[in-house]
């Protein structure tokens, strides 16, 4: 079985590299979004 | 019951995390913070708002937490974080952030060092390469 855990850090990598490429720096307000986000999305995978 | 297949975090074992301010009374960071500490699978404690030193030393002391995370606004809290840095136990590595950690590239003394997460983004980051070991 492929891991989970793997999966996950993929997933975070993923969305920190798009975020932190941005030419300006997310707001807090979008972090929360996105980490909303990557919480419902862990939830799913469950 | 938990499920086998479960994503629990990025960790077998998750480390352990505790937060607290010194002189941030709102705290909203630190929303962030465990926001991202959920999605990775770490464990956290949030002490409170506005501790001492003394307070923050204490439950390090108590609950050997692998990570301290601690909001700063002001610098002069420095002998204040300093102390903190001094008396927590080796193995807990201090994540700081806040204002004055933005805008001093190296606030205080620290002989053990201590990571300047100046965003979410850096803390995701000490995140995806944090190794506690277990």
């Amino acid at each position: 079985m492929y891991n989970k855990a793997l999966i996950l850090r993929e997933k975070i990598s993923e969305q920190f590299e798009i975020l932190d490429k941005r030419s300006v720096k997310p707001f807090w307000t979008e972090l929360e979004t996105e980490g909303k986000d990557l919480l419902n999305w862990k939830k799913i995978m469950r | 019951m938990e499920k086998n297949n479960e994503i629990k975090g990025l960790w077998e074992e998750s480390p352990l995390m505790i937060t607290a301010t010194l002189d941030d009374a709102w705290g909203i960071g630190l929303k962030l913070i465990h926001l991202y500490a959920d999605i990775a699978g770490l464990n956290y404690i949030h002490l409170g708002l506005m501790l001492t030193s003394e307070q923050i030393i204490d439950e390090c002391i108590k609950k050997q937490p692998d990570i301290l995370g601690l909001t700063i606004l002001r610098s002069d809290m420095q002998d204040e974080f300093e102390k903190i840095c001094r008396k927590i136990p080796d193995k807990t590595r201090i994540v700081a952030g806040g204002s004055v950690i933005k805008s001093e590239s190296e606030f205080a003394e620290c002989e053990k060092g201590y990571y300047s997460a100046e965003n979410a983004l850096s803390f995701i980051k000490y995140l995806l390469e944090f190794d506690c070991g277990k």
